[in-house]
C-alpha cells in the first residue's frame, strides 16, 4: 500500500476516523498497532511474522540485558539480539548474494558447483525496522535507555505504519515518550500534516516520477551506447530523482504521523546543496547516517584521538557497509566506498588547504556546493547501475568521455527539461540550506500556503502516469 | 482552489478537442481478466489485437443480443495465442471466446506476444490492486486532464516544440473498449500506412510465414485449446477482420488463404468467420488499411453477431 495509492487514502481515512474516536489512549494506540500490521500485511501477509519476531525478541532481550548485572551475560544477550535481527536480515537480503559470490569464487578456483538458485522474496522495509529494533536493544545495553514498561508502546514503535517500510529510522527515545500521554491533534496539526503530505507527494509524483524518471530510464535501462552528455544528464537526473523520491516519502511519513499527533525526525535537510561531503551526510538520510555513526562508526573508530589511518579505515569500512545496507550488489558497495573516499579526501583537503576567508564567501560556497553535487551525481552511476554491471561499465566510459560513438539517447528538448528540473531543485536546496521546510511552511501566510498547496495538488493530479514504487522500498 | 484550477484545465483541454481516455495497461487487463473466473457462455471474451478492439462495437452487439456480457481482453499489436492458452488452462472458465485471428498473429515467433499480460495477472495482480485500478480507470474515463499524453512531462516537451499536444484519435474506455475517430486524426494517414508497411516487410524477413508442417502443428495446438474450453461447456469462434489496400495485398501474398486460413478453419474444430465470406463486407472501409471505420465496424459487428447466432455459438 503506497502513499500514492487510492487504497492508502481509504486506509488512512479509516485510521484517522478510528484515531479520533473518544476511546482511551491505550485503545487508540492498539488501533494504530493493528492497523499498522494491516498496512504491512497488504504487501505480503506472512512477513508480519518477521515483525512480531523482531518485536518480541528485542522486547524481552532488552529487559533481560537491563536486569542482568553480569557483563558477560549482558554481552551474550546482546549477541543473541544481533544474531536474530541480523540473521533475518542476512537471510532475506544477503543469502542469494553470498551464494552467488561463493559459486563465483569456487568457479575461479576451478571447482564446478551449481547449487539451486535461492528464490528469496525480500520482506519490504526489513532493513528499516531491523535497525530500529536493534537501536533499542543497543541503547539499553549501553545504558542510554531504560527498557520501556509498556509492550504496546514498544510494538507501536517498531510497527508505526508511516515510517515502517522506508523510514525515517526512528530511535526509541524519540518515539516512545510520545506514547506516554494522549497526543492532541488540532486543526493546525492536521493542516500542517496534510500540507507536508501533499509536498511529499509532489516531490514523488511530479518531480521524481513524472519529470525525472523517464530521462533516467532512457539512459540506464537501454542497451544503446550513450554520449558523455547523456550519461551526465542521466546521473544528475537520477540523484535528483532518488532525492525527490526518498525525501518525498519521508515527508509524507512525517505528515501522516503529524496528522495522528506524532512527530517523526527530519530525514533530509536540503542535501543537494551541501558544502562538502561531511555536510552532505549530515543532510542526507539523516536517520541512517546518525544510526551508522552512533552504532557502527563509533565502534570501529574507537574513542579519543585516532590516527589518520584508523580514521580512513573506519570510514571505508563504515561506508562500504552503508552501501551494502542499500542492497546485496557490488555496485552498492562500490557506491559506498566511493562516497567514503571523498570523505577521506575532504579531511585531507581541510588539513592541507590554507585557511582563508575566501572559502566562506558566497560564490566560493556555491562552487563547493556545485562540485559536491557533481561528485554525488557521479556516484549515482554505481548506485543506479548496481543491478546491471555491464551497463554501469558502459556508462562509466561514456561519463569520462571514452564511450563508444553514439547518437543521442536524449533529444535536446528532453535534456533541456531534465537539466531545468535538476537546476531548479539544486537552487531550491541552495536557498533553503539554512532553513527547515516545516518551519517555512508554518511561517508562510495561510493564503500563500493555500495557493502553493493547490498548485501542487493540481500538478500531482495531472502528472499521474506510470505507477512507480518508491525506490527505497527495495532496500 | 485546486478543484477550480482542475476544472479550468479540464475545460481547456475539452475545448481543444481532447476526450477522456484510460491507459490500457496490464493492470487494467488483469482487472477484466479477473472477472472471467467462473464465466459461462453468456460471458463473451474478445481476444486478438487492435482489429477486434476497434472493429467490434459492443453497443451494436448488445443492441442485437441483449443479456450477454462482453469482456474486452484484446491487446493491440499482439497475437492472442498466450491468452487463449491461459483461458484453456483455466478450469473455472466456460465462457464464449471470440478471437480475432490472422495467420501472422498465430505464427510461432508471436506465441508469447501476450504472455506478459497473462503472467502479470497470475503473479502480480492482487485483490488490493482491484479497487485501485478500477478507481483510476473510472477517473481517467471521465476526465480529459488525466490523459497520459497531457501529463506534465509530455505537455512541457510538446510546448517546448512550440505546439500543444495533439488530440488522440483512438481513445480507450474503462472497460478496455477502444474507439477510433479517424476524422479527428491530426497526423498524416499516408505516413502511418507507409510506416506500417515498411515495418511489416522488415518483420516478414525476420519472421517468415511458417512452413505447412509448422502451421499444421500450430493449428493442432490451438485445436487443443478449443477442445479444453468446449469440454467444460464453453464455446470458441474465430474471426478474421477486413483489411484493405496495399496492406491487404501484402498479407494475401505472404499468407495465401488456401495455405493458412483454410487449413486453420478446417482443422481447428471451431466456428471460423472470414470477412470475405460475410455478405456486404466488400464495401467496408479501413481508413488506415488495417482497422474498420466506426460505421463499418458497427455493421461488421452486427454481421458477425448474426452469424454466430446462426452457427450456434451464441447460446440464446
Amino acid at each position: 500500500m503506497q502513499f500514492t495509492s487510492t487504497s492508502f487514502f481509504v486506509f488512512f481515512a479509516v485510521v484517522l476516523a478510528l484515531h479520533r474516536l473518544p476511546l482511551s489512549w491505550t485503545w487508540r494506540k492498539f488501533n494504530l498497532l493493528w492497523l499498522s500490521y494491516l498496512f504491512y500485511a497488504a504487501w505480503n501477509p506472512p512477513f508480519v511474522v518477521l515483525l512480531w519476531v523482531s518485536t518480541v525478541v528485542d522486547w524481552f532481550l532488552a529487559r533481560a540485558i537491563h536486569r542482568s548485572e553480569s557483563p558477560g551475560r549482558r554481552k551474550v544477550l546482546l549477541v543473541a539480539s544481533l544474531l536474530v535481527n541480523l540473521g533475518m536480515l542476512g537471510y532475506f537480503k544477503y543469502a542469494g548474494f553470498l551464494l552467488e559470490n561463493t559459486v563465483a569464487l569456487f568457479q575461479s578456483l576451478g571447482i564446478g558447483w551449481e547449487p539451486p538458485a535461492l528464490d528469496i522474496v525480500l520482506p519490504i522495509g526489513i532493513s528499516f525496522y531491523t535497525f530500529q529494533t536493534l537501536s533499542y536493544t543497543l541503547d539499553v545495553y549501553k545504558g542510554r535507555l531504560k527498557p520501556w514498561d509498556r509492550f504496546i508502546d514498544y510494538a507501536l514503535f517498531v510497527t508505526f505504519f508511516p515510517q515502517l517500510v522506508a523510514g525515517p529510522i526512528v530511535r526509541a527515545r524519540q518515539f516512545l515518550p510520545q506514547c506516554r500521554s494522549p497526543r492532541r491533534v488540532d486543526v493546525h496539526d492536521l493542516g500542517l500534516g496534510a500540507g507536508l503530505f501533499v509536498a511529499g507527494l509532489f516531490q514523488k509524483v511530479v518531480l521524481a516520477d513524472a519529470l525525472l524518471a523517464p530521462s533516467v530510464e532512457a539512459v540506464f535501462d537501454v542497451d544503446l551506447p550513450a554520449r558523455a552528455l547523456d550519461a551526465w544528464v542521466g546521473c544528475f537526473a537520477f540523484v535528483t530523482e532518488i532525492f525527490c523520491d526518498f525525501a518525498g516519502y519521508s515527508l509524507c511519513a512525517i505528515g501522516v504521523a503529524r496528522m495522528l499527533g506524532f512527530e517523526l525526525p527530519l530525514n533530509f535537510r536540503h542535501p543537494l546543496a551541501a558544502i562538502g561531503f561531511t555536510d552532505f551526510w549530515q543532510r542526507w538520510h539523516i536517520s541512517l547516517s546518525t544510526w551508522i555513526r552512533d552504532y557502527v562508526y563509533a565502534s570501529i573508530r574507537g574513542t579519543g584521538k585516532t590516527s589518520f589511518n584508523r580514521f580512513a579505515v573506519s570510514i571505508m569500512l563504515t561506508w562500504s557497509l552503508i552501501g551494502l545496507w542499500h542492497g546485496a550488489q557490488w555496485g552498492f558497495v562500490i557506491w559506498g566506498a566511493y562516497s567514503g573516499l571523498f570523505l577521506i579526501a575532504e579531511r585531507v583537503a581541510r588539513n592541507v588547504a590554507p585557511t582563508s576567508a575566501l572559502w566562506a564567501t558566497t560564490p566560493c560556497q556555491f562552487v563547493f556546493a556545485a562540485f559536491q553535487f557533481t561528485v554525488f551525481a557521479s556516484s549515482g552511476l554505481p548506485f543506479r547501475g548496481a543491478n546491471d554491471p555491464e551497463r554501469m561499465t558502459e556508462l562509466f566510459w561514456s561519463l569520462v568521455g571514452q564511450g563508444a560513438a553514439a547518437e543521442g539517447l536524449l533529444n535536446s528538448a528532453t535534456i533541456e527539461l531534465t537539466v531545468a528540473v535538476v537546476i531548479a531543485v539544486f537552487l531550491y536546496h541552495w536557498f533553503m540550506r539554512r532553513h527547515s521546510f516545516e518551519r517555512l511552511a508554518i511561517s508562510c501566510p495561510w493564503y500563500l500556503r493555500s495557493i502553493l498547496l493547490a498548485a501542487m495538488l493540481v500538478l500531482i493530479v495531472i502528472s499521474q502516469g506510470r505507477d512507480r514504487a518508491f525506490l527505497y522500498f527495495q532496500f | 482552489m485546486a478543484v477550480a484550477a482542475a476544472w479550468a484545465i479540464e475545460a481547456f483541454w475539452r475545448d481543444r478537442g481532447h476526450r477522456p481516455g484510460v491507459v490500457s495497461d496490464r493492470d487494467l487487463w488483469a482487472l477484466h481478466r479477473g472477472t472471467l473466473e467462473g464465466a459461462d457462455t453468456d460471458d463473451i471474451v474478445l481476444l486478438g489485437g487492435s482489429r477486434i478492439e476497434l472493429g467490434f462495437i459492443e453497443a451494436a452487439f448488445h443492441a442485437d443480443h441483449p443479456g450477454y456480457r462482453t469482456v474486452q481482453l484484446a491487446i493491440a499489436g499482439r497475437g492472442p495465442y498466450a491468452v487463449l492458452r491461459d483461458l484453456a488452462a483455466d478450469e473455472t472458465f466456460a465462457g464464449t471466446v471470440l478471437c480475432s485471428i490472422t495467420a501472422r498473429a498465430l505464427q510461432p515467433e508471436r506465441r508469447d506476444d501476450q504472455a506478459a499480460w497473462v503472467d502479470h495477472y497470475h503473479t502480480k495482480w492482487s485483490a488490493l490492486r482491484r479497487p485501485e485500478v478500477w478507481v483510476d480507470a473510472q477517473l481517467r474515463g471521465r476526465l480529459a486532464l488525466l490523459q497520459s499524453h497531457l501529463a506534465i512531462r509530455p505537455l512541457l516537451l510538446s510546448l517546448r516544440r512550440g505546439r500543444w499536444p495533439g488530440v488522440n484519435y483512438v481513445v480507450a474506455r474503462p472497460d478496455r473498449r477502444r474507439v477510433a475517430d479517424f476524422e479527428r486524426m491530426q497526423v498524416d494517414m499516408q505516413r502511418i500506412i507507409t510506416g506500417r508497411l515498411a515495418k511489416i516487410r522488415g518483420r516478414l524477413v525476420d519472421e517468415p510465414p511458417p512452413e505447412p508442417a509448422a502451421w499444421a502443428e500450430l493449428v493442432a495446438e490451438v485445436a487443443g485449446f478449443v477442445d479444453a474450453i468446449e469440454d467444460r461447456g464453453g464455446r470458441v469462434a474465430f474471426v478474421r477482420f477486413p483489411i484493405r489496400g496495399e496492406f491487404a495485398r501484402l498479407m494475401r501474398e505472404s499468407y495465401p488463404r488456401e495455405r493458412y486460413w483454410d487449413v486453420f478453419a478446417a482443422n481447428v474444430g471451431a466456428v471460423c468467420l472470414h470477412d470475405a465470406e460475410l455478405e456486404g463486407t466488400d464495401a467496408m472501409r479501413c481508413p488506415d488499411e488495417s482497422h474498420l471505420a466506426y460505421d463499418d465496424a458497427v455493421r461488421f459487428t452486427q454481421l458477425i453477431g448474426r452469424e454466430l447466432q446462426t452457427r450456434g455459438v451464441l447460446a440464446r
